[in-house]
């Protein structure tokens, strides 16, 4: 009996006339280990989807074609009648917590089945994703890399064949990602699916990738051919090495690539300095950061989660004030956050790109819509928009304002290769107009593309001093 | 009868049960934000009435079923009367608000889709809670006097009206939620 | 505003002999004290349960976010007294409005003992196990979730809302259609579609409101051994009361 089977399936969204699954044809055999990727609205998720039967039974749609999980004939079964088989885990582990503590979460599945010796389950899950030391800790209490494995604890102990995860790196910095994978190899017994735009270390854990496009199956075929360049380049698919390991690198100075950044010949005055700054945030300190950043300058930051790179960009803009140190930035500073829908506040895009501002001209609206080729999406509502329009909406919104800094907190989540580019054109361009630019990041492929240098937070600190230049032998010894 | 919690799918308790949070929210922020502005106790009932009407009509209007007042009004009154701010007589209040409310459109409109089923459910609501919050005190011994039922009545009726422009403008909204795709 | 700190009985994990109880026996106890304070006349007396329940709170180490709550209490009482005096001239209606605010502590203080030494998640639980309708549960358990996570939601709304309107906080709050643009509107979209993955997260768990299994808690020696000490406390107040009067 194979785990999934996929038959010439084909689905359409509620009031929509695209397909977004077109004649699938898929086979999963038990114990083994898929990884699906593909580019934006490929129908990723959708498949995921049609195989925990939360389409149609939930979402309603057209569905053509059969679906058979661990032999089962999908058709008339609902999300419920598949969570014995289909452990399902998404990108945000916030949506998928019912309870306050990890105990009752974890919990939560067999209580709900009714599936007896609920404590040995618990404990074995909890073991196997490397969290019964927590297993009594609030939720609220987990760093984000915990939350995920919390999550996945959460389907294990209903013991299901089948392991579905859906992006669950995306909110990930690298050290819980190395976490999640360490955790995924010790699951091989079960069937495991993966479904990312990002690659790294899939080939350890999988056996066979699986490309989408367009919601078709265009390749099926092994993840050793993720290494090679031209495979990605074809199918707009992300680097699975990282270029910087942070766990083995941190301290030690190094930069990401062998491109170095000095200050500009010329005498002008950089656009911000940080000068000594420190801030208390509850058990959290940010101490003595010290930071110059010149005009047309792109300056990549990257650490650990909770390593103060957010506080440190709230400092900046002036959200918080910092208990000691000053900082000074010439001009005006915008901060673009890691979600792009807690920025959006109007019912259009043209009307989002003016909000908050009395004095301005329609012609230069309609001059910067063209630009950042807005045009054709002006009346649309600013929430109705793909992730990388929403994206370039608020790029719009701040150089609507003139600002001499921009700040970007985690600008590639969720992104493929084809929108990474995409974003990377318009930082060049704001590049070129001279505006400076912190690219708060985890996504070292994307640092390398865009960033003059690149510096690294850890536990509050800057970990590399402002002026390191990085020699290629410590940048070599550093990359995969 | 009027309703059975039973015709609820589990997609219609997971958005009440998180309309009930934003409520929760928008309530708390608005009487600490009337709080900055003015000591007056009346003003903050009477912002926070319209605030959270509006997002209680959201929530009626995606679920659409008789019940959905009953059950925001229970679930309301049990964190708001054992958790925070732990005041037992918002418990009956909030309850008999909803019923009542409930009541009003089953027989009216039989659904909650209408611009009139919402204004008429927030309104009802907000007149019955009022009234009881302002006369269980009195009723249940806690307190020797009770104010004029002209002045019950009245408060009644202004927070009642704020609850129903509240749903008004929650009405708009809606096809704002559409149009950014977040509602069928 | 430290949106953790006001919603600190949310997210807080309480600790002590209190948070054992089951949560049943506390509401027992807090609905008895409720209606009991109603029938009680003597102003003492009534202090005396006030005294008991804010003992009870600081026991669970959570006096100090109680206190705002209980502090307003106290100072809306002075403050009502010292009008009242100020327009009647006349120091017996300090009595008059006592006996309804020493109610309204006991009513809160109460509340607060029972809300600060019990995991919201206990509380769904213990209403499980007297049959409340599993619909009614799942909601407040989806509820209580929640609260602190668009909590969360709302703080990032709304710095971004001060970033790009380059206002303080306290001039958004004095605009009304500011607030409802710039915090309301928003917020109802992110719950629409959180509510979404929420719905998929509840199913795919296999959890059905209607068929879940009852709740799991019992009554143990620690119950009976509150419950007693109240009823001894509650009996003597009542007979002191009526050797009062």
């Amino acid at each position: 009996m194979d785990a999934i089977l996929l038959d010439g399936v084909s689905y359409r969204y509620p009031n929509q006339d695209r397909l977004a699954l077109s004649d699938v044809s898929l086979r999963v055999k038990r114990g083994e280990s898929v990884f699906i990727t593909g580019r934006s609205g490929s129908g990723k998720s959708t498949l995921a989807r049609a195989v925990t039967a939360v389409i149609p039974s939930m979402m309603g749609g057209e569905m053509d074609g059969t679906v058979r999980v661990m032999g089962r004939d999908t058709d008339s079964l609902t999300p419920g009648d598949l969570a014995a088989d289909v452990g399902y885990v998404f990108q945000n582990p916030e949506s998928q917590f019912f309870t306050l503590n990890v105990n009752s979460e974890v919990s939560m599945g067999p209580d709900a089945l009714q599936l007896d010796k609920r404590e040995e389950r618990v404990e074995d899950a909890l073991r196997r994703v490397g969290m019964e030391h927590k297993r009594y800790e609030s939720v609220f209490n987990l760093s984000e890399g915990e939350k995920q494995r919390v999550a996945i604890a959460s389907q294990l102990s209903m013991s299901p064949e089948i392991l579905l995860m859906d992006e669950p790196t995306s909110n990930l910095d690298q050290g819980s990602t190395d976490d999640l994978f360490s955790v995924l190899k010790n699951l091989r017994d079960k069937t495991l699916i993966l479904i990312d735009h990002r690659t790294y270390r899939v080939p350890e854990v999988f056996d066979r990738v699986v490309v989408m496009d367009e919601g078709m199956i265009v390749e099926e075929t092994d993840t050793d051919n993720l290494l090679d360049p031209e495979f990605r380049e074809r199918y707009g698919l992300r680097s699975p090495s990282p270029g910087f390991n942070q766990r083995s690198c941190g301290g030690r100075g190094l930069r990401p690539s062998s491109k170095v950044s000095t200050p500009p010949e010329t005498k002008q005055d950089p656009v911000l300095r940080v000068m000594n700054i420190s801030h208390t945030q509850g058990d959290f300190r940010l101490d003595g950061v010290n930071l110059d950043l010149w005009r047309g300058e792109v300056l990549g930051l990257t650490g650990p989660n909770g390593s103060g790179k957010t506080t440190l960009a709230r400092l900046i803009v002036g959200l918080i004030k910092p208990e000691m140190g000053e900082i000074r930035v010439e001009g005006t500073a915008g901060l673009v956050m890691q979600d792009p829908d807690h920025q959006l506040f109007m019912d259009t895009v043209k009307r989002e790109i003016t909000f908050g501002l009395d004095d301005y001209s329609d012609g230069d609206v309609e001059d910067l819509l063209e630009t950042m080729k807005l045009h054709q999406l002006m009346e649309r509502h600013p929430h109705s928009l793909s992730g990388g329009e929403k994206q370039r909406t608020l790029i719009s919104v701040y150089l609507f304002r003139k600002p001499d800094l921009i700040i970007m907190d985690e600008p590639t989540t969720g992104m493929d290769l084809d929108n990474m580019k995409r974003l990377a054109g318009w930082i060049g361009k704001l590049k070129g107009m001279g505006v400076a630019m912190i690219l708060i990041s985890h996504d070292m492929e994307f640092l390398q593309m865009v960033a003059d240098r690149t510096i690294m937070m850890d536990n509050g600190a800057l970990v590399l001093p402002d002026h390191e230049v990085a020699g290629a032998d410590s940048v070599s010894t550093c990359l995969r | 009868m009027l309703f059975r919690f039973r015709d609820f799918t589990t997609a219609d308790l997971a958005f009440t049960g998180l309309i009930i949070a934003l409520m929760y929210i928008v309530q708390t922020v608005t009487i600490l934000g009337v709080a900055a502005i003015t000591p007056v106790d009346a003003f903050k009932s009477i912002a926070s009435a319209f605030f959270v009407c509006i997002v209680i009509s959201v929530g009626l209007a995606k679920v659409g079923k008789i019940g959905t007042f009953t059950l925001i009004g229970l679930v309301n009154g049990i964190i708001c009367g054992f958790i925070m701010p732990a005041f037992l007589p918002l418990l009956p209040a909030t309850f008999l608000g909803g019923l009542a409310a409930d009541a009003a459109v089953g027989l009216t409109y039989g659904v909650y889709s209408s611009r009139n089923s919402l204004l008429v459910g927030c309104g009802v609501d907000k007149f019955i809670e009022t009234l009881v919050i302002l006369t269980v005190p009195f009723l249940f011994g806690f307190s020797s006097f009770m104010l004029a039922p002209a002045l019950i009545i009245v408060s009644a009726i202004t927070v009642s009206v704020l609850g129903m422009l509240g749903a008004l403008v929650g009405y708009g909204i809606i096809n704002e939620l559409r149009r950014a795709g977040a509602l069928d | 505003m430290d949106l953790k700190a006001v919603f600190s009985p949310f997210t807080s994990t309480p600790e002590g002999f209190l948070v054992e109880v089951n949560p049943l026996s506390k509401l027992t106890v807090v609905v008895s004290a409720t209606l009991l304070s109603a029938f009680i006349s003597d102003l003492t007396l009534l202090i005396i349960m006030g005294v008991i329940f804010t003992a009870l709170i600081a026991h669970s180490g959570s006096l100090r976010f109680a206190a705002p709550f209980l502090s307003f209490i106290i100072l809306f009482w002075l403050v009502s007294l010292a009008i009242i005096m100020v327009l009647s001239g006349n120091p017996h209606t300090m009595g008059f409005l006592s006996l309804f605010f020493a109610r309204f502590f006991i009513i809160s203080a109460a509340g607060l003992s029972f809300a600060f030494t019990t995991e919201p998640q206990k509380l769904a639980e213990s209403l499980r196990s007297v049959r409340i309708p599993g619909e009614i549960v799942f909601t407040l358990t989806v509820t209580l979730r929640y609260i602190p996570a668009l909590a969360v939601e709302a703080s990032s709304i709304w710095d971004s809302l001060k970033l790009r309107t380059s206002l303080s906080g306290s001039s958004i709050i004095r605009r009304p259609s500011l607030l409802y643009r710039g915090l309301i509107i928003p917020l109802i979209i992110r719950t629409v579609k959180i509510s979404d993955e929420v719905a998929i997260a509840a199913e795919t768990r296999g959890f059905n409101p209607r068929e879940g299994p009852g709740g799991s808690l019992r009554f143990r020696g620690r119950d009976i051994t509150f419950l007693a000490f109240f009823t001894v406390i509650f009996a003597s107040l009542v007979i002191m009361d009526g050797a009062v009067v």
